[in-house]
């Protein structure tokens, strides 16, 4: 299958590519072939990339490459075919202690029983299409259709660290406690960040994460804490 | 050793540079100087390379002493500054003997200072920067507290003061400009109209991260995008019809529509407006945006038009 990306220049030294196709595994797979293509090519002028569902933010040095070369540079990484990414095949498993802040709220609004969002969340396995927002923060899809939940119509001032949680067609893990609108099924021990200095994901494009059910004395012997809900 | 000790933190005061490029998808944003062109003028008063490493601080009044000799460059918000309790100008350099106290008076316009010195601060770059992203809590220093102390060569320049006629005023209404892209084409043209000229005002206090704005209501095209990069100067339209502009320590990714991206000096100009400032928006094509931006760090080369000996 060929993808073709639309290409908008989103600041003096940044492109943003677009496919207009819907999310898949194969469109996220050629975004990051893309990416690694580019690099490849043209890694001195290449400053930054960000890679997410269906788009790449490419940041370059206008100084050493101007439009009409990075132009040409964009086409030959579309068609490059010469190397072959090798993703990691690495399955992330993520103990859940099922007792979030929304589980309820969620099971009620879907006409499902706790259990059965609990299955539903539990049984598919999920892709990293994007890292970023904040350091560790990985969007991970495609959620069941039936879990389908929107976002709080007012965003908490602060989702706890570990936070397992719902929007609209994806799933996440809070790495460090911020604000956040997502709807909160559980919680997690497992860190999102590493121990370096400064801490870097674990998590990375491509990579797959699975969540199995844990109960409150694995979730506290792994090192999770309970936080009460704000009132 | 030879240090420079806060006795009044002032507020937000942090090391910043031209920020961090390369870890945006592992979630860390550029960050850097909000006012890029007062950081630069600061250090080019000082005779030191445009990028190097200066301490930020916001409108709140901050003291220090600097144990020994060195030459010291204020630049950005209007507002008193004092050397060992002289009255000392801005957009200046100053040699200053050891053991002296620098007071900065609270902001009288704009909203951040670029303090420089001579061959800069001894630090060590951390992810390629030194700047100081405050919610990633990283960078070449810890969070600078009262009696943090930053290290530097003690090293004085000659002196050179900035021409007044190029000294910036805060004050002044603003014309920022920006490249359209993304959901702009899906807003009626009478929307892009109303958007540009019917003139916004900040709604809240500026911060690092983000600034509000309230004036016409703009409609959102769409109330939402598969979440994608974004980087500083996004012009973001939530459902709420309230333009958003992330600044320096943007999201990396976002799912909100978004207008267009502030070119990099209009950045600079936003950060330094004031309560009541009006803000105009001003669309540039990608060629003409990326030629003000050759033409405007010519401006900071051409140092003998600007720049007078004292």
């Amino acid at each position: 299958m060929s993808f073709t990306a639309d290409r908008q220049w989103v600041a003096e030294n940044a492109v943003l590519l677009r496919w207009p196709n819907p999310t898949s595994a194969a469109l996220h797979q050629h975004i990051l072939q893309f990416e690694q293509n580019l690099k490849r090519r043209a890694h001195q002028a290449i400053l930054d990339t960000v890679p997410s569902y269906a788009s790449l933010l490419i940041y370059y040095s206008h100084d050493t490459l101007d439009a009409y070369a990075l132009n040409a540079m964009l086409d030959a990484a579309e068609q490059d075919t010469t190397t072959q990414l090798q993703l990691s095949t690495q399955t992330l498993t993520v103990p859940v202690f099922y007792q979030g802040w929304d589980l309820a709220r969620v099971a009620g609004r879907l006409a499902l029983s706790l259990d059965d969002v609990i299955t539903l969340h539990c049984e598919h396995s999920y892709r990293v299409f994007a890292t970023g927002f904040a350091p560790g923060f990985a969007y991970l899809g495609t959620l069941p259709q039936a879990l389908h939940s929107p976002r709080l119509s007012t965003p908490r001032r602060r989702v706890p660290r570990g936070a397992v949680a719902i929007a609209d067609a994806q799933t996440a893990i809070y790495p460090s406690a911020s604000p956040g609108g997502w709807q909160i099924l559980g919680f997690t021990p497992v860190s999102m960040l590493d121990d370096a200095t400064p801490p870097m994901p674990v998590l990375k494009p491509g990579m797959t994460v699975r969540f199995e059910p844990c109960d409150k004395q694995e979730y506290l012997s792994a090192g999770g804490t309970l936080e009460p809900q704000p009132s | 050793m030879t240090y420079l000790t806060l006795i009044e933190p002032g507020m937000a005061t942090g090391i910043q540079d031209l920020g961090r490029m390369g870890f945006q998808s592992q979630g860390y944003c550029i960050s850097g100087a909000m006012d890029q062109d007062a950081m630069r003028w600061a250090n080019l008063l000082l005779g030191n390379p445009q990028f190097q490493a200066v301490l930020e601080t916001a409108a709140a009044p901050i003291s220090f002493r600097l144990s020994h000799a060195t030459s010291l460059c204020v630049t950005g918000a209007m507002r008193p500054l004092s050397i060992n309790h002289h009255p000392a100008s801005l957009w200046q350099s100053h040699s200053v003997s050891a053991n002296s106290l620098i007071h900065l008076g609270p902001a009288v316009s704009g909203n951040f200072s670029y303090i420089a010195l001579a061959e800069g601060f001894s630090l060590t770059p951390c992810l390629g920067s030194m700047s100081y992203s405050f919610k990633e809590k990283i960078g070449a220093t810890s969070r600078l507290i009262a009696a943090s102390q930053l290290e530097y060569q003690s090293q004085q320049t000659s002196t050179m003061a900035l021409l007044d006629s190029a000294i910036p005023d805060y004050r002044r209404p603003l014309t920022l400009d920006f490249m359209p892209h993304s959901q702009w084409y899906e807003l009626p043209r009478v929307q892009q109209a109303r958007f540009c000229h019917l003139g916004f005002t900040l709604s809240g206090s500026i911060n690092r991260m983000g600034i509000a704005l309230k004036g016409p209501h703009i409609p959102a095209p769409s109330p939402g995008i598969r979440s994608e990069g974004n980087g500083p100067g996004t012009i973001q339209l939530p459902p709420h019809g309230k333009p958003i502009v992330l600044m320096r320590e943007h999201q990396t990714i976002g799912g909100y529509a978004k207008l267009g991206t502030l070119t990099q000096a209009a950045i600079s100009q936003l950060s330094q407006a004031g309560a009541h400032t009006q803000i105009n928006f001003h669309p540039v094509d990608r060629a003409t945006a990326q030629a003000l931006g050759v033409l405007h760090h010519h401006s900071f080369s051409t140092q003998r038009t600007y720049l007078c000996g004292h």
